[in-house]
């Protein structure tokens, strides 16, 4: 098999005393996208800040491309590759609609090519180039979501974080993100996604990972865990 | 008339030079959380450099600018480094108080340098440039306020220039809007913050330079300086926490 895009391997993580992330083991693999599942407050957005080194792991490995990153720091992650939407959607609320997507192009060698870029984000979505001029913080959630995966779309990812695209989102509104992730997926990109249930993940997800108490504790294919008697269980109530 | 013309006319450029000193203390509060009281050192550091450049014969004012304009940058990027970056990070304490602490501390390191270095005594401090133009009857405006008005006016409208369109000026409103966000975004933020803080004091000691002008260099000016800025930021804006407010009472 191919060298994996992202490599865990063994990881704790924690705020202060309170660990968290306890003994992750995870490998995304080239153009695949992973989702991660389990119930809120188990660890899946700590995971991922971890990953993109908002928090320093406490023990364990994350290599990216075969090269060790746990110990880099989260501006440093960014320049060799990593894309991480985080949860809640952290605008810059000041900045205009546009000016937020250039944030997201801010590394040199992407800042070249900001135009071909926020012509695409535009073509993505189009509600955005109406808005451009706009400040982040007059949009309505649906609008902020979409600023918020464009940004990350700015630059090219070699590997994509997004966390939770459909919190707090109309039902229509998260057809609309998942079918904007659909397509950077299919366009080959390698995703690391979490959510909170199996609703929405039908049709992305090429593996399911379950987190649990900080722990991974089965994976496998949408269909594999969907017919194992305990996850279905735990997760059938939202299906 | 002519007295109110007066008043005015140096309002104005007082209130030119107060506000070049504190746009840098709001950048620096804004996108560090600090409360930087190295600042008023800047300003008494700036205004010893005029003195020091000024006062021997043949220094040109642009050359006292550009000097007081490095000097000050390099000081407030050190003071950054010293006083503020190791404690970048670090949970568990009161981030806003402990820097007001490390960065008054730093003032006083600077101030002391300032009095063993050129004694207590006040320095006069030759004027950048020379000569008065009458505005009104009977009001004459030394072109010294002139050029300082228009100095600071300029370097603010170049700042805000740099802050609105640069791609570094969108980075650093970024930072100041959402820290996390703006990592996630690659801005090295470890380098930034000594490079505004650089800035920042960069201006106050340009505005040192004028101000040096019009009173005089002296080591303790910078607890005036400081002080006021303090406590007008105070007075601006109401969202600050209990701590700072507190300490604003206890300086003023």
């Amino acid at each position: 098999m191919t060298e994996p895009v992202l490599d865990v391997r063994g990881l704790f993580a924690g705020y202060g005393e309170t660990t968290v992330i306890r003994g992750v083991d995870l490998d995304v693999h080239p153009g695949e996208t992973v989702v991660l599942i389990g119930p809120n407050g188990h660890g899946k957005t700590t995971l991922l800040r971890t990953i993109s080194g908002l928090i320093q792991p406490s023990a364990g490995e994350i290599r990216l491309d075969g090269v060790r990153v746990d110990r880099r720091r989260a501006e440093e992650l960014g320049g060799l590759g990593l894309v991480h939407i985080p949860q809640g959607d952290h605008l810059f609320p000041e900045l205009t609609v546009e000016e937020n997507l250039l944030m997201g192009a801010f590394p040199r060698a992407s800042w070249r090519r900001r135009r071909e870029a926020l012509a695409q984000a535009y073509e993505l979505f189009p509600q955005l180039r109406e808005r451009r001029g706009q400040r982040a913080r007059t949009l309505s959630g649906g609008e902020r979501r979409q600023v918020a995966l464009a940004r990350g779309l700015m630059r090219e990812a070699r590997l994509l974080l997004v966390d939770e695209p459909s919190l707090g989102l109309a039902p229509v509104l998260i057809d609309a993100v998942y079918a904007a992730v659909r397509r950077v997926a299919e366009a080959g990109t390698t995703i690391l996604l979490v959510e909170e249930n199996f609703t929405y993940i039908g049709e992305i997800a090429d593996r399911v990972c379950v987190l649990e108490m900080g722990r991974i504790v089965r994976t496998g294919s949408l269909d594999e865990l969907l017919a194992d008697r305990t996850v279905a269980e735990s997760y059938l109530g939202v299906l | 008339m002519a007295d109110l013309v007066a008043i005015l006319t140096s309002a104005v450029v007082l209130g030119s030079i107060y506000g070049l000193v504190a746009i840098g203390m709001t950048l620096i509060y804004g996108i560090l959380r600090v409360l930087d009281m190295s600042q008023g050192s800047m300003v008494m550091a700036g205004s010893f450099v005029g003195w020091a450049i000024l006062s021997s014969a043949g220094w040109n004012p642009v050359v006292a600018m550009v000097v007081a304009f490095v000097l000050t940058f390099a000081l407030g990027a050190v003071t950054q480094l010293i006083s503020v970056q190791p404690l970048l990070g670090r949970g568990g304490f009161d981030f806003e108080m402990i820097t007001f602490i490390t960065t008054f501390a730093v003032a006083i390191v600077i101030q002391n340098v300032a009095l063993e270095v050129f004694g207590p005594r006040q320095k006069g401090v030759p004027p950048v440039f020379d000569g008065t133009v009458e505005v009104y009857s009977g009001v004459f405006l030394p072109y010294q306020s002139i050029a300082m008005a228009l100095v600071s006016v300029g370097l603010m409208a170049l700042l805000g220039l740099f802050l609105a369109r640069s791609r570094w000026g969108m980075a650093i409103r970024a930072v100041a809007q959402d820290l996390d966000a703006a990592r996630l975004m690659t801005v090295p933020i470890r380098r930034m913050f000594p490079l505004v803080m650089g800035l920042a004091s960069a201006l106050a000691g340009i505005g040192g330079v004028f101000l040096g002008g019009l009173y005089f260099a002296s080591p303790s000016a910078q607890t005036t300086c400081t002080c006021s800025l303090g406590s007008s930021r105070e007075k601006k804006k109401k969202r600050y926490p209990f701590s700072l407010r507190t300490v604003g009472l206890i300086f003023f």
